[in-house]
């Protein structure tokens, strides 16, 4: 009995302790910051970690351990650390999963911690951009990048096979998935190697990258996979067409890598790829002459999509550390942070995508290249389609797809089956 | 108060040597009843109840559901049938082909044919290899348009493409298995049959019997009781196969290799529904049960020497 005493007050003393010890801001503290890019990368190098060390320097008590996790297992990864004793604060989350991980309430509300200060200026966020991030007030995310998916060249093969590169046909209208089909066949008949591969050398439903490859298609044919209010479109009449291009290209013409092989657009094998704008550090080392240019167009006209990746605060049933998150989410967002993200990550702050500074922020594109493609882009796209079930709907979705890639599928009755499919989980 | 202290006193002094023996013994089982309850029993009492919930990984959203996840499972589930079939085509699959193969790489690899041992380790090497650097060299030799097929053009076959075709896909992940683990069942058939005494086979090839009688009529019969466990093994190791299909195929194409235990994988920590993977993680359990029961039952009819 005695011992239960001494051990209720004992309790009593150090809880109320350990509560005023949380509350305290100059307590230490530790954040661990989630990423799907190595720790050597370079915008983790000349941009994150820069910024992680301004910002200890102005709060001691703060320590800030980036964490790295690959691209394929980040959801996973995350919903699983999320469960267990030491979350992840803070991290990037990609466009697609925002509304799953929204509508599961593991993310930070984070309205508050940027609306109250007039300096951090939150209307400069363009608003089609904030979309996925934003439900009501309640802002759950800051896409810091906010890059369009664009066309890259590999010049060395167009000339070899004497054809027009891709922007040169984009300035006069002339560069469409047509045209991008029949560039795809002539350097593979002309030169041997391969005439296309799709985003991120991903086509087949393996990577989870395939979307940035099928997304632009559908939309210049006028479809998508399904619509905001949840109708799967992808059997539609038009989506049938564009996907019906896209067979014809990998079988008829096998100018596309075919499904099982692996090629990369680095190494100098391939004509055209799809990428986002921090994936050109690639080409560092190219031996080769290349370019950028707009996605190709359709019978629906010009097409531009973003991918988006957004920085969140996590806010799990087992996070301690949500103010201390909050107040980095914002340090890195600031008007100065966004500028030196905006090295490798095209922004979504209206001051920082307008200003002459950004034009000339990538060593590795020139300004009019920036201007033409890059900003025009993202004044003009839209977001990679997304909704709260899309992993589901993915995974589900490549039964039917991974049957589209054989030479004998027949395109209508696989993507009828599709929407069949992943009609259940778009409508829970 | 005093009085009894002192009769218990008694009682325990006298219960000493029985009682010393019997702890000492429970002592020495200790470690691995612990072992047992923490890791293997609770683990499983926490998956019996998380069957009957609706629980979601990434929000920790917890509802009773009762049998809806069995119901469910047995009525609505689009995938559930295909993945058993897939984990019994699998299992029917890989355990004769593996069996076969080791029994008859056991019979050559006891042989004594000079630099044999050469031979034994080249086979019992995939063993050791790691399971994630075999899985990517195998779906390098398995893509349509190089390794494997480049050499079957070479004799005029027009191999398909492997790993992107659904009935080929399985083939291929269940060689590159058996590949991958006949080096260990090799080794205990050969341990096995090194335990065969000589007398009989050269006594029947006195009497006339050829190479295959002596295999069928003396071999086999005397390795039975390792072929029995072997198959066991091999059988509910089949079951738990998961990292090659991860690596190799992701459970496609079309769900061509989605086996039972990807398909939990799939549903707790792809979709986060680690209530409805609960409830498939029993399921693969009761198979695994009734499996061993049914061999325990049959062996004392098929296995020599059994009683």
């Amino acid at each position: 009995m005695k011992k239960l005493v001494i051990l209720v007050l004992l309790a009593a003393l150090i809880l109320p302790a350990a509560n005023f010890a949380a509350a305290q801001s100059d307590e230490p503290v530790t954040l661990r910051f989630t990423f799907w890019i190595a720790l050597d990368h370079p915008a983790a190098v000349e941009v994150f970690q820069p910024l992680a060390d301004a910002y200890m320097a102005e709060h001691p008590n703060v320590t800030i351990e980036f964490s790295f996790i690959p691209f394929a297992d980040y959801e996973e990864t995350i919903a699983t650390q999320l469960s267990g004793d030491e979350p992840p604060d803070a991290g990037w989350i990609v466009e697609k999963s925002g509304p799953a991980f929204e509508d599961a309430g593991v993310l930070l509300d984070l309205s508050e911690t940027l609306k109250s200060d007039e300096a951090y200026n939150y209307a400069d966020f363009s608003e089609s951009a904030m979309g996925l991030w934003t439900v009501d007030d309640a802002v759950y995310g800051i896409p810091f990048s906010n890059s369009p998916i664009i066309t890259i060249f590999n010049k060395t093969l167009f000339d070899e096979a004497g054809l027009d590169t891709p922007d040169v046909l984009s300035a006069n209208g002339e560069w469409t998935w047509e045209a991008l089909a029949s560039a795809a066949k002539t350097i593979k008949d002309e030169t041997g190697k391969v005439g296309f591969v799709g985003n991120d050398s991903s086509l087949y439903l393996t990577t989870g990258l395939e979307w940035g490859t099928i997304v632009p298609l559908l939309r210049a044919y006028g479809a998508d996979m399904f619509t905001p209010d949840n109708v799967c479109t992808l059997n539609s009449e038009e989506a049938v067409t564009a996907m019906t291009l896209l067979h014809n290209m990998i079988f008829v013409d096998q100018s596309v890598t075919p499904p099982g092989s692996e090629t990369v657009f680095w190494g100098g094998e391939v004509g055209v790829t799809f990428g986002q704008l921090s994936r050109l550090s690639n080409l560092d080392d190219a031996e080769f002459e290349w370019g950028i240019a707009p996605l190709p167009s359709g019978p629906a006209g010009d097409v531009s999509v973003i991918g988006q990746a957004a920085i969140v605060a996590f806010n799990g049933a087992n996070n301690k550390n949500q103010a201390a998150a909050a107040d980095f989410v914002k340090y890195l967002t600031t008007q100065e942070g966004i500028g030196m993200l905006s090295k490798y990550f095209p922004p979504a702050r209206l001051s920082v995508l307008e200003s002459p500074e950004f034009l000339a922020s990538n060593p590795r594109v020139s300004e009019e290249d920036m201007q033409n493609v890059v900003a025009a882009a993202i004044a003009n796209g839209s977001v990679l389609t997304s909704h709260k079930n899309f992993p589901e709907i993915e995974l589900i979705g490549a039964t039917a797809l991974d049957m589209l890639w054989s030479p004998d599928a027949d395109v209508a009755t696989t993507l009828e089956t599709y929407c069949q499919l992943i009609a259940p989980s778009l409508e829970k | 108060m005093v009085g009894s202290r002192v009769l218990s006193g008694k009682v325990s002094n006298k219960l000493t040597l029985s009682w010393r023996d019997a702890l000492m013994g429970y002592a020495f089982v200790a470690p691995q009843i612990l072992g047992f309850l923490l890791l293997v029993l609770g683990p499983l009492v926490a998956v019996i109840i998380f069957s009957t919930q609706d629980r979601n990984l990434l929000s920790g959203a917890v509802t009773n559901v009762g049998l809806e996840n069995y119901r469910f499972m047995l009525n609505d589930d689009p995938f559930f049938t295909k993945v058993l079939g897939n984990t019994v085509a699998f299992s029917a699959g890989l355990v004769p082909f593996n069996l076969a193969l080791a029994l008859v790489l056991a019979l050559l690899l006891t042989q004594p044919v000079p630099g044999i041992v050469i031979f034994r380790t080249l086979f019992f090497a995939p063993v050791i290899t790691s399971t994630v650097a075999w899985a990517v060299v195998w779906r390098f030799l398995f893509q349509g348009e190089a390794g494997i097929n480049s050499f079957l053009a070479l004799i005029g076959i027009d191999g398909p493409n492997w790993l992107r075709e659904p009935h080929w896909a399985m083939v291929a992940v269940i060689f590159a298995q058996v590949i991958k683990n006949v080096g260990l069942n090799t080794l205990i058939f050969m341990a096995a049959l090194q335990n065969i005494p000589k007398d009989y086979s050269d006594a029947a090839s006195v009497d006339g019997a050829n190479l295959l009688q002596r295999v069928r009529h003396i071999t086999i019969p005397l390795l039975s009781p390792t072929i029995m466990l072997v198959l066991m093994l091999t059988l509910i190791g089949s079951l738990k196969v998961f990292d090659l299909i991860m690596l190799m195929t992701n459970g496609g194409p079309a769900n061509a290799t989605n086996v039972l235990v990807y398909y939990i994988y799939f549903r707790a920590f792809q979709v986060f529904q680690t209530g409805y993977a609960s409830a498939l993680a029993l399921i693969l359990f009761g198979a695994a049960l009734v499996i061993t029961i049914a061999q325990w039952v049959v062996r004392r009819r098929l296995v020599y020497n059994e009683r």
